[in-house]
């Protein structure tokens, strides 16, 4: 059974609901008991989801300060519509009930049964999460990241308002019986009314209606058992940074046989991402870290015109330096200013991106000679198919297979080796490059730490183009 | 064609296109344009490259092994004004929502349907770096 199977069970329950709160009356102390409590699970399983989905929290509200975030959103930017919800949520279900006995109205079984349902529903969300919500699945990993937020929210809120609809038919449920149950329950007749009269049920209509089909998280079933060794592991502080980007490096390195473009190339996002993060950083050397922010960047741009020739290979660098760069633009980045306790952390992840633009040009080298890149061809078929879509005229262009004498090849390993090169303090323009001697003083500790057969090719070959390229350009 | 005008257009269009159509490409194109030819310098130049990272990583994860696109745009340079910056973010915006409605198609397979809602969500922190 999915997410959505369980919201869907919890709305027909809620809409049996509300059809016996207008048609029955209460019974006994006992029933009214239970009714009530199921009512607060139920908002309380509501504001659990919201918090699910938002990844945020939302404040133990009264209902004045509920009614401030939700007379606030009316431009929807300061509080996000999970922490309206849930606000919203916390201060309809009112104080604690004296008990919790099991329900014998229809009223109070509906009420139940969606209680329950949510509670499942919250349950398999949280199968993809750890106790500390960080991802433990790939699915946890793209719920952190904000997929199906809009429609996930906008679910909890469509299945809030069929609260009201239970809330609206409260009082005169409760009404027709014993007085003195109308005065224990005075304080939950309360939050019900100023729930259905604010202005929470026109916001969860509005939140509601920001659906745009069925969410993807309906789709969730419960995360699979694994053990911790086998668990997605999260990218939760700098020093998960670190690890990327010394497992990237030591990874392009050693298995650069293997090594694609999408894996220098996520590995040079997370570079420029981290180069943007140390600008931001106190006492930084804007200049300094600008300048090499700007040489990764040249690497992107010149990236673009070559791929894969094999198309995507699965690759966890990929997917971790993807994880680290969305949680430095999300967690470190917006965290304005950044932190002086960070300040060493992201100084020393900088410096080591001259590792990883040297391990990137190890790789492209072993990718480009090994067959596997192909590189953007312009040709006079292309220039001339340009075509119109509305007012932008595009062009389609064609693949054709690298070699170490393309253009575009030349472009990419010049860029990587402009970052890698950087520290030496020689800023050697493109195409005037010493040969072996540059590279041997560029990477004399990498030659010998990986003296191992593959990075001993990796040399080899850097030299074979050095010397190549400076029979063709003599300087 | 100046970047502003076809970004606008890219905009208006980019909500109702197929997914395969040429404009959704063209768009992430355009984006990465602007990132790549904004001037900008310091704090505003690390802003423009934390939204091209994201932007970037996700074109390159929905258009894998795509043939290369050329799109023309006269402008080698562009300055760094909120005009630039709002045009911008709508664009992304409108990708982001376009993309937001492909993941709710439920007939289609569920793994490409996470794979879009990720993409959308990568896009809205992107542009939370712009604004």
């Amino acid at each position: 059974m999915t997410y959505g199977h369980w919201l869907d069970h919890a709305q027909a329950a809620l809409a049996e609901a509300a059809a016996a709160a207008g048609r029955d009356t209460a019974g006994g102390h006992a029933d009214t008991a239970g009714v009530m409590a199921a009512r607060r699970r139920t908002y309380l399983e509501l504001r659990r989801l919201a918090g699910l989905i938002s990844g945020v929290d939302a404040p133990e509200a009264t209902t004045g300060h509920a009614d401030l975030l939700v007379n606030a959103g009316r431009r929807m930017s300061k509080a996000g519509p999970g922490v309206i919800l849930g606000a919203g949520c916390w201060a309809a279900a009112g104080p604690v009930t004296p008990s919790r006995p099991a329900p014998i109205s229809a009223l109070g079984r509906h009420l139940a049964e969606a209680a329950t349902a949510l509670s499942t529903a919250g349950d398999i969300l949280a199968s993809h999460l750890d106790p500390g919500r960080r991802p433990r699945t790939p699915e946890g990993a793209a719920l952190r990241a904000g997929a199906g937020r809009t429609g996930g929210l906008a679910d909890i809120a469509s299945l809030a308002h069929a609260a009201v609809q239970v809330d609206r038919r409260l009082p005169r449920w409760l009404g027709r019986t014993d007085p003195t149950l109308r005065t224990v329950y005075r304080p939950v007749i309360d939050a019900a009314g100023w729930w259905t009269r604010s202005r929470y049920p026109t916001v969860l209509r509005q939140i509601a209606a920001h659906s745009d089909g069925t969410s993807v998280l309906r789709t969730l079933d419960v995360a699979p058992a694994g053990s911790r060794a086998t668990q997605l592991r999260p990218i939760t502080n700098l020093a998960d940074i670190t690890d990327v980007v010394d497992t990237s490096r030591a990874w392009l390195f050693g298995h650069a046989a293997q090594a694609t473009v999408g894996q220098v190339a996520a590995a040079a996002r997370l570079a420029i991402a981290i180069c943007a993060t140390a600008i931001r950083t106190p006492g930084a050397a804007a200049d300094e870290v600008g300048a090499s922010g700007n040489r990764w960047k040249a690497v992107v741009r010149t990236l673009g015109h070559v791929a894969d020739l094999g198309g995507a290979v699965d690759s966890s660098i990929v997917d971790r330096c993807v994880a680290a760069t969305g949680w430095l633009a999300g967690r470190i980045y917006g965290a304005q200013p950044i932190h002086p306790q960070w300040t060493d952390t992201v100084k020393a992840l900088h410096g080591k991106l001259l590792g990883l633009a040297d391990a990137s040009h190890a790789a492209m080298l072993h990718a480009v000679v090994g067959g596997s890149v192909c590189v953007r061809s312009f040709s006079d078929e292309t220039e001339r198919g340009f075509e119109r879509r509305g007012l932008i005229h595009h062009a389609a262009g064609r693949w054709q297979r690298a070699s170490l004498d393309d253009a575009s090849i030349e472009e990419v390993l010049d860029a990587l080796r402009s970052v890698a090169l950087a520290n030496t303090g020689e800023d050697i323009p493109a195409g005037e490059r010493q040969p072996a001697a540059v590279a041997r003083a560029a990477f004399p500790a990498a030659m010998t730490m990986f003296a191992t057969p593959a990075r001993t090719i990796t040399t080899s070959l850097l030299n074979h183009r050095d010397v190549r390229q400076t029979r063709s350009r003599p300087r | 064609m100046d970047y502003l005008t076809a970004a606008e257009y890219a905009t208006v269009t980019v909500p109702t296109a197929a997914l395969d159509d040429p404009i959704l490409r063209i768009g992430f194109s355009l984006a990465s344009h602007a990132w790549q030819h904004c001037a900008a310098d310091g704090t505003a130049a690390a802003d423009w490259d934390m939204f091209g990272v994201l932007v970037d990583g996700v074109a390159a994860d929905l258009y894998v092994g795509a043939p290369p696109i050329i799109v023309a745009i006269d402008d080698a340079r562009l300055t760094d004004s909120p005009e630039v910056r709002s045009v911008t973010v709508r664009l992304v915006e409108a990708a982001a929502a376009r993309l937001d409605k492909a993941a709710g198609d439920a007939s289609a397979d569920t793994r490409q349907r996470w794979a879009w809602a990720l993409a959308a969500a990568r896009l809205r922190t992107g542009v939370e770096q712009l604004r």
